[in-house]
């Protein structure tokens, strides 16, 4: 536990994590807290009713969250992946630590929960005082379970690139292929992978666009905050275009298997060639 | 299942690091007892490292198996681990933690915590010649100064079994001199240490076995006195006044070699005051007398068939 625990503080008192985390979170405070007061100001005569104010507070801070923190959070899984484990092991700090009672597969582990606390320790304060904001402009805070829903699709965003990040370390020995490589999986899973699908969207046409985004989506560990979005907002593109989720393959259970899947595949993968190569 | 004996034991053990590779150490089987110092001496590449990091559980082996007091390293690797304590070549730490910290850290791993724990670690800080730098960062060490550390993270949990690999190098005369008395007080209180070095009249200091390591296979392990028992030797006298009774009487100790006033005898029968008494007692004004033993150096070359 001394150990975690140790792993834990390590991680977040990484400059890179902390640097990534707070100007993802004044990213998102800020452009939240500018719309909200836009929408505000535009609801002058009449004013706007509590029930209004709190719907906008749901719909505007889940689409930024969902948007922003979706776009940054597999950097931060990358940082916490490779500070946690994958630098370590490529430059051979691994080894002072390998040649305690420890096996191959608990240190994998162990380093893993460490990322998964310190990730969704990151995630909750930021998401948190995104939810601040919200409450603060409008007086209402963002609904709890789209948060919740949220929250835990942005983990898995994490922790997929978290355990990526990993997997490389064991295929690539260098420091510079394993940063080389894990910023191409940010660069084809988070930008050419979204803008590739909005081009399928224009070639296709809007009604038969959707459903092949949305089930694209379930194989890039990037978009789960998208998919989450799109499934407690009924909305797609920050609320531009409304849709009925469940209609176009976007359902709870399939997230959930997707995201575990997400999730503990890369570290799970990890684990079999920690145990089994040097 | 009680282990048993306890001891750190190769046996058959085999690493390849590629299918097409030559494999760095090849069927290699030794053991070193408690309280026994094991020399590992070889050319760079033979393997020694190797033989090291996976006694150490650093490496898989590609057959074979490595035991620490009959706990195998792969199979039973915790139970293995924690008689353990290694000290790599170039000991390589998270150089942005404190000294003091990354102890309490790694001593996590063998469930040591609290305050009795701190204190051990900083008494093991002192012990190695680090006092007042338990709170300066790992990587703004010397390189002298990360041996020493090593050697503190590898005495954490007081481990039965040592594998040093060149713990001499870099460290500079106080260094050396603490080393050699640390092992010797290991081997006193029981510790079997696995010792790798290219200072080959260090190694001599301390071991009581040498195991020559050749291209990934296991020459010789034999005790250090049989080696002394087996070297070559020769007498080399130089006598100002050398008559015939003189030459006759040292062809009869050995095999001679002569040079005008300077004879070298291979191999002679008795020892130095032994033949000076006899010279002396022929008339013979002998200039000097002394016995040329072959060093450990002159015994590795021999071993492994190469001149140095």
């Amino acid at each position: 536990m001394n150990v975690l625990l140790y792993d834990v503080k390590r991680a977040l008192r990484n400059p890179s994590v902390l640097a990534l985390a707070i100007l993802t979170t004044l990213l998102a405070v800020a452009l939240l807290g500018l719309i909200l007061s836009h929408a505000r100001s535009a609801y002058t005569n009449p004013p706007p009713t509590p029930a209004q104010l709190q719907e906008e507070a749901s719909l505007l801070g889940i689409d930024i969250i969902g948007g922003i923190f979706g776009f940054f959070v597999p950097v931060l899984g990358l940082v916490l992946g490779n500070s946690l484990y994958a630098r370590e092991r490529s430059t051979g700090i691994l080894d002072s630590v390998l040649c305690r009672p420890v096996t191959r597969g608990e240190l994998v582990v162990s380093r893993f929960a460490a990322l998964a606390i310190a990730a969704a320790a990151i995630l909750a304060l930021s998401l948190g005082l995104t939810d601040l904001v919200a409450l603060v402009v409008t007086g209402f805070p963002i609904a709890a379970v789209p948060l919740l829903a949220v929250y835990l699709a942005l983990l898995v965003e994490v922790l997929s690139f978290g355990g990526l990040v990993m997997l490389i370390s064991h295929l690539f020995r260098s420091t510079s292929a394993i940063q080389g490589i894990s910023t191409t999986f940010f660069v084809l899973f988070s930008i050419v992978w979204y803008f590739a699908l909005i081009l399928i969207a224009v070639v296709q046409g809007q009604a038969n666009a959707l459903q092949t985004i949305f089930v694209a989506d379930y194989f890039s560990p990037a978009q789960y905050g998208i998919l989450a979005t799109a499934l407690v907002q009924n909305t797609f593109l920050f609320g531009l275009l409304p849709l009925n989720s469940g209609s176009i393959g976007i359902g709870v259970g399939a997230i959930v298997a997707g995201g575990c899947l997400w999730s503990l595949g890369p570290v799970g993968a990890t684990y079999y060639l920690a145990t089994r190569r040097d | 299942m009680e282990p048993q004996a306890k001891v750190i034991a190769y046996e058959g053990y085999s690493k390849a690091y590629g299918r097409k590779e030559r494999p760095a150490v090849q069927d290699l089987s030794l053991s070193v007892n408690n309280g026994e110092i094991l020399g590992l001496v070889g050319l760079n590449g033979a393997g020694k490292t190797t033989m090291l990091r996976a006694a150490a559980g650093l490496l898989l082996p590609t057959s074979g198996t490595v035991r620490m007091d009959g706990h195998d390293i792969v199979r039973d690797k915790v139970a293995a681990s924690r008689t353990l304590g290694i000290v790599p070549e170039f000991p390589n730490f998270e150089p942005s933690a404190s000294a003091l910290d990354l102890l309490e850290y790694l001593g996590g791993y063998h469930g040591l915590a609290g305050d009795a724990f701190r204190a051990h670690a900083l008494a093991l800080l002192t012990k190695v010649g680090l006092t007042g730098n338990e709170g300066r960062k790992v990587g703004t060490f010397s390189q002298g100064m990360k041996k020493r550390f090593a050697l503190a993270a590898a005495l954490l949990a007081h481990p039965r079994n040592l594998l040093l690999d060149e713990i001499l190098n870099g460290l500079d005369p106080e260094g050396i001199r603490f080393v050699r008395r640390l092992l010797l007080e290991l081997r006193t209180e029981g510790s079997a240490i696995l010792l790798s070095s290219h200072i080959l009249s260090e190694v001599e200091s301390v071991a009581d076995r040498i195991a020559v390591l050749h291209k990934g296979r296991l020459l010789e392990c034999v005790p250090l006195k049989d080696i002394y028992a087996s070297r070559a030797i020769r007498l080399r006298v130089r006598i100002r006044n050398p008559s015939p009774e003189v030459a006759a009487y040292l062809s009869s100790v050995g095999p001679v070699e002569r040079e005008g006033e300077s004879f070298s005898i291979a191999q002679p029968h008795g020892e130095v005051w032994e033949v000076n008494t006899e010279l002396v007692r022929r008339g013979a004004q002998v200039a000097e007398i002394r016995m040329d033993r072959e060093d450990l150096e002159s015994y590795f070359f021999r071993t492994i068939g190469e001149e140095p």
